[in-house]
Order: C-alpha cells, then sequence, then structure tokens
C-alpha cells in the first residue's frame, strides 16, 4: 500500500528499503541497532537488540545478551559487554563476551578480551590481553590447591634426539627450583 | 625533540637482497615440543606474547585454561617517540612505560620469539631485567637467536603450526646486520635466567628454552 500510495504521486526514486526498515519496528527489532558513520555517541548505550557501530562511540555499551559489532568505520573507545562482539574497526577498551569475541582482519583492538572463546584473524591488529574464561576454569577451582601458581612445574629433562631440521641439541636439566629463590628477583 | 634510533636499529647495516620475501616455510621448533610437554591442563597460565597477533598462536594456547597478553613490542618500540639517556630518558623507564603490568603478575610463559635479534645489548638487558620482575622462578622463556650474518629487517611472524612445528613468514625483504648474540652474552644478560635447552636449526636460528632461576 505504501509504495503504491508513493508511485501515484510519482515518487518512485524516494522508495528504498530503508524508510520501510525504519518504519517496521518487528524488521528493525530483527536487524538491530544501527549507529551510522555520521553519529557520535558519548555515554552508556543498554537495550535488547544487536548492534552494529559504523560510528565514534565513546563511553559504555551493554548489551550482553545480543551481538555488538562494531563496523570497518566504527571507532569505538568504551568497554563492550555484548553475547558476541565481532569488531571490524578500531576499539580501544575491554570487551567482556559472554560466547565469544572476533577481532575480524581489519580490526584493530587495544584493550583486555574475556570470553570463552576468541577467535583474532590473521591481519588483525590487537594489543592487550586475552583471557579466555572457559569451565575448564571453574572445573581448575576445585581442583586441591596443591598446584597453586607459585608451584614449580616438574621440567622434562630427557635428551631430545636430532629429527628433521635439528642439527644440535643441548639438554641441559631444567630442574624444579626450590620456591624460596623467587626472593632472589 | 631528539629521537633516540638507537633501539630501532637504524643505526645497523642493511643490504638489499631480492625484492620478493621467500615463501613462508615450516620448520621443526624442538623448543617449542619441550615447552608444550611442560604446561598441564589442570591449571590456568599466563602467557606473555612480544610478537604481534597472530590468531593461530592463541589457539593453540587456549587449548590450556590461559591468560595470552599480545604486546607487539617491535612495533611499538620503532613507532615510539622517546628521549636519549642525555635528556633524562632511560631504558628502564621505557620499558616500564610500553610494558606496564602490576606487581603482583606473574607470567609462566614468555614468547619473545626472534625480538633479541633486533635489540641493542643495552636493550636486550634493560628488556630481561624489566620482564624478571614479572616472573616467577620457573618461569619458561621462549627465544631464537639468529647465527647469521644476516638478518630480516624486521622480525619473523611465527606461526604455530602444531606443538612441533613453527611456520616462518619473512615480513621484508631488506636485511640488516645479525647482532649474532653467542650463549656467553646470553648468560650475561640474562642473570636471572638459566639456560634449559637450546637446538641449532639447520635455518639458522637457535632456539632456546630458558627459565627463570
Amino acid at each position: 500500500m505504501w509504495k503504491q500510495e508513493n508511485r501515484k504521486e510519482g515518487n518512485d526514486d524516494i522508495i528504498s528499503d530503508t524508510p520501510i526498515v525504519m518504519n517496521n519496528p518487528i524488521e528493525s527489532s530483527k536487524k538491530g541497532a544501527l549507529i551510522g558513520a555520521l553519529i557520535t555517541i558519548k555515554g552508556e548505550i543498554t537495550g535488547e537488540e544487536d548492534l552494529v557501530v559504523h560510528g565514534h562511540v565513546e563511553g559504555k555499551i551493554t548489551l550482553k545478551k545480543h551481538r555488538v559489532t562494531v563496523g570497518k568505520k566504527g571507532k569505538v573507545k568504551a568497554d563492550i559487554y555484548g553475547k558476541i562482539i565481532s569488531i571490524e574497526g578500531e576499539l580501544q577498551g575491554n570487551l567482556f563476551g559472554e560466547e565469544r569475541i572476533v577481532v575480524r582482519q581489519s580490526g584493530v583492538v587495544n584493550g583486555n578480551l574475556i570470553a570463552p572463546r576468541v577467535t583474532l584473524e590473521d591481519g588483525a591488529k590487537f594489543k592487550g590481553s586475552i583471557d579466555m574464561d572457559s569451565q575448564d576454569q571453574d572445573k581448575q577451582k576445585s581442583l586441591p590447591s596443591s598446584q597453586s601458581k607459585n608451584q614449580v612445574e616438574p621440567i622434562n629433562t630427557q635428551k631430545t634426539a636430532s629429527t628433521g631440521n635439528v642439527k644440535q641439541n643441548v639438554s641441559l636439566d631444567l630442574g624444579a627450583q626450590p620456591s624460596t629463590s623467587s626472593s632472589e628477583k | 625533540m631528539k629521537k633516540w634510533l638507537s633501539a630501532l636499529g637504524i643505526k645497523s647495516e642493511t643490504k638489499t637482497e631480492e625484492p620478493v620475501p621467500p615463501a613462508p616455510k615450516v620448520y621443526q621448533s624442538p623448543a617449542l615440543n619441550l615447552l608444550h610437554h611442560q604446561l598441564r591442563h589442570n591449571r590456568k597460565y599466563h602467557i606473555l606474547d612480544l610478537a604481534p597477533a597472530c590468531g593461530t598462536n592463541v589457539d593453540f594456547f587456549s587449548q590450556f585454561a590461559c591468560k595470552i597478553y599480545i604486546e607487539d613490542l617491535h612495533r611499538t618500540l620503532t613507532s615510539f617517540d622517546f628521549l636519549s639517556p642525555e635528556d633524562g630518558f632511560s631504558y628502564e623507564k621505557v620499558f616500564e612505560y610500553l610494558l606496564p603490568y602490576w606487581k603482583n603478575t606473574q607470567f609462566d610463559v614468555i614468547m619473545v620469539w626472534d625480538l633479541f635479534n633486533y635489540l641493542e645489548i643495552e636493550e636486550f638487558e634493560h628488556l630481561v631485567q624489566h620482564l624478571a620482575q614479572f616472573c616467577r622462578t620457573g618461569t619458561l622463556l621462549f627465544a631464537l637467536i639468529s647465527t647469521r650474518k644476516y638478518i630480516s629487517e624486521r622480525p619473523t611472524s611465527f606461526k604455530i603450526i602444531d606443538h612441533n612445528h613453527l611456520l616462518y613468514e619473512n615480513n621484508s625483504t631488506v636485511l640488516r646486520r645479525c647482532p649474532k648474540y653467542q650463549q656467553s652474552d646470553l648468560t650475561q644478560v640474562m642473570p636471572n635466567f638459566e639456560i634449559g635447552n637450546s637446538f641449532l636449526l639447520r635455518n639458522g636460528f637457535k632456539e632456546y628454552l630458558f627459565s627463570c632461576k
């Protein structure tokens, strides 16, 4: 109906997908919200739908149950909480992914990533830390405390046989060091 | 502002070779194999990687519960304007600024790759001193020291294929003189570490697995 009315008025050129999507809340929620390339937002963004950022955002984005994408032209200086976070543009901040974080080939990220799964595509630029907070860690928490962080792991000292492209090898005993010597540092 | 160039290796002699970088090659890595065998699946590791981010390397370490710190230190050093010692700036401050960690941070594994070949001996020494603050007894440090006269102008990209193989990708056709650090140099410059294992490879690199004392 809407299209027909417009056509009657001779406005064929105006008809496009964009106004239809914008005028249809159901369609809009399916595709998620979009911050355009010329938009700058400072502050906190929260909501209940997916978000794609092509513009500039400074502050905090909290969409824990939804996908957050920073597009190729997007520049974000914020901590992002999302279910799946995908970075194609520039991001400075910490990312908290409930399910997964992906830094695409074009992505430039400076910050810390925390998610059960993290993917860095070839060519992605990343500086910071990656903490894959997997279920194994929960199992680990239930382990006896005998394996504390500072405990020295025993190191295999067997000599390795020369293979393939190895010309020569020297095998020394790394041995378990007494934990008290750490104070020497 | 005077830019301090020694860390950039710009003073080093350069030599141009073939225009196209050699194709990436896979080599065995016995030191990586040893390192891999020392990691357990029932504890969390803190791993410092001084090379640029590489997805396959992250994937490799993600088989263990771990927190990986990725620094891309060579690029940071070469793009960083810092003052000369005469202007009151020191290596200690440089590394404190570039590699800032909480005092209670303790790395279990440090992947240096071939970065040491791109540092002057003084820089090398101060970097190791700085890192030692964040090591515990038994922290493992993996490094590749070139024994060749010339090395690529920029560090090689290393991708972990599996626990015993690395893919070497040269990033430049331009060559520069290699400092060719000897084992005695390493012992002197790295007093906090001891050489656990070393392996001379046919590709001219010597792999080292150090252990923090």
